[in-house]
């Protein structure tokens, strides 16, 4: 598998929202995020956003603001565990909350790129 | 590399996860490849799980000094900060980050300025540490 082929893109379109995104359905430009951007995403997975997702979302945000990477299933759970408490730290809770793969979905809704390192 | 990955998965596998890795930064930040994919090594071992360990020695220890606040942040071609990786480590459960004592104080690198994480070792202890871990890539 290869992480960085851009060979495919599309434009998703939702109400008056036009953004482009590669092949995963991945924002290609983290500018054009917004939290309508995000609710599309969001429908896009089948999922209804409520505040539980929006604090994971928010907290991915940081993340990529802060190391430069959208993190992997480990660290996103410890990340969410030092922020949000242990309950909330726990790949169960992130995988109700973003099925079936929380890292990689919840990433696409925060309009970061792919987790990298998807070996 | 598909081809390359399905043939080595044949065999018995390279990295178990019970053998612990050493990744030996000797380089500058910036200015070659090396210390990005150094980074990214280590990185991609503590997702996996493998218990992973970095010793930053020669001009590897300039990596460890935090410029996260700097106007002009240093950049590779990937676009992404050193340091910014750097902090991210210990969250991919890579540790510890080991800093050669001699290999700063001949650069006069003031301690001040290295990332939270690190931690200095006796020069003398190097070889025992690099004898320690059964994988050791230098990079």
């Amino acid at each position: 598998m290869n992480c960085h082929d851009y060979t495919a893109m599309t434009i998703l379109t939702v109400k008056e929202l036009s953004l482009t995104v590669d092949e995963d359905g991945h924002l290609l430009n983290l500018s054009d995020w917004s939290e309508a951007a995000a609710e599309a995403l969001a429908e896009e997975e089948g999922i209804n956003m409520d505040e539980r997702h929006w604090e994971v979302v928010e907290l991915l945000r940081e993340f990529h603001t802060t190391f430069e990477l959208s993190p992997t299933m480990r660290p996103l759970v410890k990340y969410v565990k030092s922020r949000l408490g242990k309950d909330k730290g726990r790949s169960i809770y992130l995988m109700q909350l973003f099925p079936p793969s929380p890292a990689r979905v919840a990433s696409k809704i925060a309009g970061l790129p792919k987790p990298e390192n998807c070996l | 590399m598909n081809q390359a990955t399905h043939n080595s998965t044949d065999a018995v596998s390279p990295v178990s996860t019970t053998k612990r890795l050493l990744v030996v930064c000797r380089t500058a930040p910036y200015g070659s490849s090396l210390a990005r994919e150094s980074l990214e090594t280590a990185l991609a071992a503590g997702a996996m799980g493998i218990n992973v360990a970095m010793l930053f020695i020669d001009e590897g220890v300039w990596q460890l000094i935090d410029n996260r606040d700097a106007h002009h942040k240093g950049h590779t071609e990937t676009g992404k900060s050193h340091s910014a990786t750097i902090s991210a480590l210990p969250i991919y459960d890579v540790g510890p980050l080991l800093a050669d004592k001699e290999s700063l104080s001949q650069r006069g690198i003031d301690l001040g300025r290295l990332a939270d994480d690190a931690e200095i070792i006796e020069t003398v202890q190097v070889i025992n540490i690099l004898n320690s871990y059964e994988i050791v890539l230098s990079f």
